[in-house]
């Protein structure tokens, strides 16, 4: 009985099993790499998510802060009349929305972290009136007449345009995010070298096999191959294992934070956030074949 | 064919291992490699089989100097040569198939050609029944005969064997001279490293002498020839 194209197919596989005409598949104590592997996708899904968690944060607060002012008139008997001049007179300056006088609920609101819900204890504080005034765009030329109308209202009143509070906060958050990259970089190069390192084992552990390889006229991309698929295999099954710890705590922290009181601003991903943190193992897996490929070529290149 | 013009070959500082090897080895052609132990009979081989460069002179292989050739080209012509190493050389974790099958592996022959090569080449040498089995389950002389298998499976265009017929028997021997010439008469050129008396007794093939890192050229055939300074062991 003739024999199928598919049973010649499924009979040179049953030859090789391995497919490796280098011993890669046996365990050599290189079996490390998919452990390590996980770890830095782990690593790096952590590093990656908490630089554009920091962004979205870091955006949130700036432009929560950044189109807002805050007048603080001192507590005195004409504060309110004085507050409510402002309210009357800021808005008809260019660029300013809305300027309203916050009441007693809404102070007692601002507070309740430190003084609980109990309101009572407002009055007899000398609290100062507050005018909350909202901008469309921030300019020197409003933040100055503000400032003018302020001094002409109520001359002992403070502008707070929370500039000292932006700038500090966007050092912060850019320091953080700047950092979050750095790891990221240094785990990338980590991970190039730690697998060109188990390549260069390999390699030496297989000495003898390569040089036959290499007599019987075996190219430089022919041996590569046979060790990019090795790689390939272990990152491979290392990204699956960093890919689930990450996504663990992804929800984890999903969890986590819709319990929170509402004190931290809410931190979501958006499309092109996912399709980064979907890009790293893909990243990762691109690094580790080149890695592989490039070293065994500069080994290769010292047999003649 | 192979032309070795004032070849030396020192490893790292030490001394040279071969001295102004100069030596034609014409297309077809048929040539026994003698010499004590340590005479840089190994050395030699491996500069035919281009597992080393030569430390001076040139050599030219197939029409081309192989000292100028890049590293693609030199894997290319490595594919036109087999090589019986003495110590075989088996891939432990490969099958005696895949063992025989690598050259062709190596060259990109489809895998429907290394099936029906091979299977005839083994059933040839005997070991029709033995291809699946690792080398480790087969003698000293059928491990040997794959090793044959192997470097003859290409079809290369020279032969180079290290002691091919140290690990079998005088008919086995014979029978494997008998493939070798075969191959010859094919138009492959073929050198045979050996020690072996009775093979070059009955093979009457030009010998190449090394000695103490200097080749010297015996042709039986040429009566008039006197022959060169013999070792005590090649004495018939």
């Amino acid at each position: 009985m003739p024999k199928s194209p598919i049973h010649h197919h499924i009979f040179s596989i049953a030859h090789r099993k391995s497919g490796y005409d280098i011993p890669l598949h046996t365990r050599l104590g290189t079996e490390f790499l998919v452990l390590l592997i996980a770890l830095m996708t782990y690593l790096l899904l952590l590093s990656a998510s908490g630089s554009i968690g920091l962004g979205h944060m870091a955006d949130k607060w700036v432009s929560g802060l950044e189109n807002a002012m805050t007048i603080e008139i001192p507590a005195s008997e004409n504060a309110q009349k004085q507050a409510e001049k402002l309210a009357e007179k800021l808005p008809k300056i260019d660029y300013v929305k809305t300027a309203r006088v916050l009441t007693q609920s809404d102070i007692g609101d601002m507070l309740s972290p430190w003084l609980g819900n109990d309101t009572s204890v407002l009055s007899d504080l000398p609290l100062p009136t507050l005018v909350s005034v909202e901008l469309t765009k921030r300019t020197p030329a409003t933040t100055l007449s503000i400032k003018n109308t302020v001094n002409s209202t109520a001359p002992e009143a403070i502008v707070d345009s929370h500039e000292v509070w932006l700038v500090d906060l966007l050092k912060l958050t850019n320091g953080l995010r700047v950092t979050a990259l750095i790891v990221f970089g240094l785990i990338l190069f980590v991970t190039s070298f730690v697998i060109a390192g188990a390549v260069r084992s390999r390699m030496a552990m297989h000495q003898r096999e390569l040089e036959l390889l290499h007599t019987m006229g075996a190219t430089d991309k022919y041996i590569s191959l046979q060790f990019i698929r090795y790689i390939f295999s272990q990152t491979t099954k290392g990204l699956g294992f960093g890919v689930l710890a990450g996504l663990m705590t992804f929800i984890f922290f999903a969890v986590f934070t819709n319990q929170s009181t509402g004190t931290l601003p809410e931190l979501k991903m958006g499309q092109i956030d996912w399709i980064i943190l979907a890009s790293i193992p893909f990243l990762l897996l691109v690094i580790g074949t080149f890695t592989a490929r490039q070293t065994v070529y500069s080994v290769l290149n010292e047999m003649p | 064919m192979i032309k070795f013009e004032h070849v030396g070959l020192r490893y790292g500082i030490g001394p040279e291992v071969l001295s102004d090897i100069t030596f034609t080895l014409e297309q077809g052609s048929f040539h026994f490699l003698c010499g004590p132990s340590g005479a840089g009979k190994s050395s030699l081989m491996t500069l035919l089989y281009l597992g080393r460069k030569c430390s001076r002179g040139q050599i030219h292989m197939m029409g081309k100097d192989t000292g100028k050739l890049k590293r693609d080209e030199l894997a290319e012509l490595r594919q036109k040569i087999g090589v019986v190493f003495q110590d075989f050389r088996l891939l432990p974790h490969l099958s005696a198939f895949d063992n025989a099958a690598l050259p062709l592996r190596i060259s990109g022959v489809s895998e429907k050609k290394i099936k029906n090569h091979v299977e005839e080449l083994l059933d040839w040498v005997g070991l029709g029944d033995c291809m699946k089995r690792l080398p480790a389950t087969l003698s000293g002389g059928q491990q040997q005969r794959i090793a044959v298998a192997r470097a003859v499976i290409a079809n290369p265009r020279l032969l180079l064997a290290d002691e091919p017929t140290g690990n079998l028997d005088d008919e086995t021997s014979m029978k494997l001279m008998g493939l070798f010439e075969q191959l010859n008469k094919m138009g492959t050129t073929i050198l045979i490293a050996t020690h072996s008396t009775q093979i070059l007794d009955r093979l009457p093939h030009r010998r190449l002498i090394l000695n103490q890192g200097h080749l010297d050229i015996f042709d039986p055939n040429a009566q008039s020839t006197e022959p060169p300074k013999m070792p005590e062991f090649l004495h018939a």
